[in-house]
């Protein structure tokens, strides 16, 4: 009770702490402290203070422990509902995804206008739809709101499973967002800064349950809102000469579109393209016949490893030839796998665009569709991913509920304003100073994060010409953000900064995914069937363990390093829309949906989208001998399996409520 | 199967209520809908025109999503809704 009276002050502290510290670290940087000790300095003081504030709202009083007392104010919320689900993916990834994939993609997949309205739009649906209905019900996790309107164990059992699949997945691309960033602040290994930055999260979450996390992710959203919007201001002033982001990105794109029209029609540009079509070609006919290219290839290698040694060439040179997957994978399978990964990437290099649309793109195509899917599944994840869903339980009232949407909406879209600004600035540097440039004299950003221990950007000279073109260039649109403040020479400290903006990001979406997961495991299924008479205290001290062990799970998972935080995160979208939507759509709004359609709608919706992201994994379809051919429908991608789970989930819905006849 | 009763909540909680949509927030999902829809649609009907796919989908679209947002979420509920 005692914190809803001065919210404004903590988070004023935690605004000008953080410009503080900001100032005193581009003194540090301007008088020649090392870029590591400054890094390092952000990363360490972040993590201590959410610390603190996990320490000093330690609470075992259960309902401060699961929903933070309900009494939290309006715009606190937000800004906690905002911080939660601006994760690492859209933080650092959204600003890369927009300056690669361009606005409406390349005809063939969803571009980045399709991450934009889907993730700011599902804030419209669950403010219109479930915030107030949830508030209402005061319940405290989702499956025990499901488990109460149908009346049912089963249901509550079913939807505890559904939330602890779509999070864990959503946690581990979290945490290895965080291993990313920490490592990268820290100079320390993936594997330490992943199990560093876990011990800032535990801290807050364990000691102090949602009422900590929800002080700490206001305070979160205060330092990734000012790290995005001065960041994106630096950038602008840097390029035009003001900080108007918006103008400033408007006023470059004119050039920019000048540029990348001059860089299509360029011969070496259409050269490198000819040349990365033909090895496309080449490894299309090796995956078809593994076995055989595989010798042929051997064969080869073989010579040149003898020539090269024969004629004393450099070890890194004979290395280099035992690199190739022919030479070094022993299983047909990994080698196959190989080589699809490098059709993807040589893929990627000639299909994406140039300037933000592909040229001549006809107005009606796959990439519409693709898109529009994306936006369906999106929208629709973001209004039923469990872990914003109980935001709405901290509020007094159901108003208030409504109001922190808006809050948080209101934040988010300022977050993404400046990001997708960012990114249209970021491609003037890419196409002005990068393409065209010889290779011995790259810019020195370019050679800067070429070499950085997390690869920003690698180059390879298709066309042997020496000359950079567009398509010789491959950026990592994940975590390229990072590298904003070399390539725009701004100081030092502006890294610094987005990492701690970043790290917020991600930490702050991982506390929340944190208690989501082992609140379910403990309430809604040991508590719910092994000891449902158990004291308040017994529960909180088993959420807290169980969410000690998740962390450390989600986190020996993360340092297998998943591929692509993107899919994964995009995956957990189209799984909670697939699994909650229908249910709780229904179960809110109409009378005559009962338990046996509860489980049949998130049954079927679960199952149907769990399929199609399966089926169409590549891992998959290899071991099984699928061809994507075969396995996508109306030829959407896996991500957007939400857009065959949710009406799937509406019609089992419906139908078992309507047959089975049992009543509420 | 019965649930047991609402161990997890100590207090009594109240009864799960189901209403019809109020008419504002299905006015809003409708805006939603068509605000997106409509966006996307102008983007694909001149894919050539970049500034205009950043000026009004990706910067205005969101702004507008917000103001839908607000509108929506008035007077469906009022303070003394309080539990």
């Amino acid at each position: 009770m005692r914190f809803k009276s001065w919210p404004w002050p903590l988070l004023l502290v935690s605004f000008a702490g953080l410009v503080l510290l900001t100032l005193l670290l581009l003194l540090a940087d301007l008088a020649g402290v090392p870029r590591a000790v400054v890094n390092g300095f952000f990363l360490v003081v972040s993590i201590i203070g959410y610390a603190l504030i996990g320490m000093f709202c330690r609470t075992t009083i259960s309902e401060e422990y699961f929903v933070a007392g309900r009494n939290i104010s309006a715009p606190l919320n937000g800004m906690a509902t905002a911080a939660d689900w601006i994760s690492a993916a859209s933080f650092i990834g959204l600003t890369g995804l927009l300056l690669s994939d361009g606005f409406v993609g390349d005809g063939q997949h969803p571009g980045g206008l399709a991450y934009l309205l889907g993730w700011t739009g599902g804030f419209c649906l669950l403010g219109f739809l479930f915030a107030a209905k949830l508030n209402l019900s005061q319940s405290i996790t989702i499956p025990d709101f499901l488990g109460r309107r149908f009346d049912s164990a089963a249901v509550r059992w079913l939807a505890a499973w559904g939330a602890i699949l779509c999070s864990s997945i959503y946690l581990v691309a979290q945490i290895y967002g965080i291993g990313l960033v920490a490592s990268m602040l820290s100079g320390l290994t993936f594997e330490l800064g992943v199990f560093l930055a876990l011990g800032g999260v535990l801290l807050c979450s364990f000691l102090g349950g949602m009422r900590a996390v929800t002080w700490t992710q206001g305070v979160q959203c205060v330092v990734i809102v000012v790290s995005m919007v001065v960041l994106s201001m630096a950038v602008s002033f840097k390029t035009q000469g003001h900080p108007f982001v918006t103008v400033a990105a408007a006023q470059s794109l004119p050039q920019i579109q000048a540029r990348a029209k001059q860089i299509e029609a360029d011969p070496a540009e259409l050269a490198t393209r000819d040349v990365i079509s033909l090895r496309m070609s080449n490894l299309d006919v090796k995956i078809a016949e593994p076995l055989y290219a595989r010798d042929v290839e051997r064969q080869t290698i073989t010579r040149q490893v003898a020539r090269a040694k024969a004629e004393n060439a450099p070890l890194r040179d004979i290395q280099k030839l035992e690199a190739n997957p022919a030479w070094r994978e022993t299983s047909v399978d990994r080698l196959v796998s190989a080589w699809q990964a490098e059709r993807e990437v040589l893929a990627q290099a000639i299909y994406r665009p140039v300037g933000f649309q592909v040229p001549s793109l006809s107005g009606w195509n796959q990439g519409l569709f693709n898109s529009l899917a994306l936006v369906f599944c999106l929208m629709l994840g973001t209004a039923a991913l469990p872990h914003i869903l109980v935001r709405s339980y901290t509020t007094a009232t159901p108003a208030d509920a409504e109001r922190s949407v808006v809050w948080a909406l209101g934040i988010i879209v300022l977050v993404y304003l400046c990001a997708s600004a960012l990114a249209v600035l970021l491609k003037s540097f890419v196409l002005n100073e990068l393409v065209g440039s010889h290779l011995d004299q790259l810019p020195d950003w370019a050679d800067r994060l070429k070499l950085r221990k997390l690869a920003l950007l690698s180059i390879q000279d298709y066309n042997q010409d020496g000359i950079v073109q567009f398509a010789d260039i491959r950026l990592f649109n994940d975590y390229l953000v990072l590298g904003v403040p070399e390539m725009t020479h701004i100081s030092s400290v502006f890294t610094g900064l987005l990492a701690a903006g970043a790290l917020a990001a991600a930490l702050s979406t991982a506390d929340g995914l944190l208690l989501t997961i082992s609140n379910a495991l403990a309430q809604d299924l040991y508590f719910q069937t092994a000891a449902p008479d158990a004291p308040p205290l017994r529960r909180v001290m088993l959420s807290k363990i169980l969410l000690m062990v998740v962390a450390l799970l989600a986190a020996w998972f993360a340092t297998n390093r998943p591929v692509s935080i993107l899919f994964w995160v995009t995956c957990a979208f189209s799984l909670a829309a697939s699994t909650f939507f229908p249910v709780l759509l229904l179960g809110i709004y109409w009378r005559g949906m009962n338990r046996v359609g509860a489980l049949l709608a998130m049954v079927s919706g679960l199952t149907v989208s769990l399929y199609y992201i399966a089926a169409n994994h590549p891992w998959v379809q290899m071991r099984l001998h699928l061809q994507a051919s075969e396995t996508l429908w109306l030829g959407l991608d896996p991500v957007c399996s939400g857009v065959f789970g949710v009406p799937i989930g509406l019609l089992f819905g419906f139908m078992g409520s309507r047959l089975s006849g049992i009543r509420n | 199967m019965q649930l047991p009763p609402t161990a997890s909540v100590p207090e009594a909680s109240p009864a799960i209520d189901v209403t019809a949509l109020p008419a504002r927030s299905l006015w809003g999902v409708v805006g939603l809908v068509g605000l997106t829809v409509g966006s996307l649609g102008l983007a694909w009907l001149w894919p050539d025109a970049t500034l205009l796919h950043f000026l009004c989908v990706a910067q205005a679209v969101p702004v507008l999503y917000f103001l839908l947002a607000c509108w929506g979420t008035q007077s469906t509920h009022t303070d003394d809704d309080a539990v």
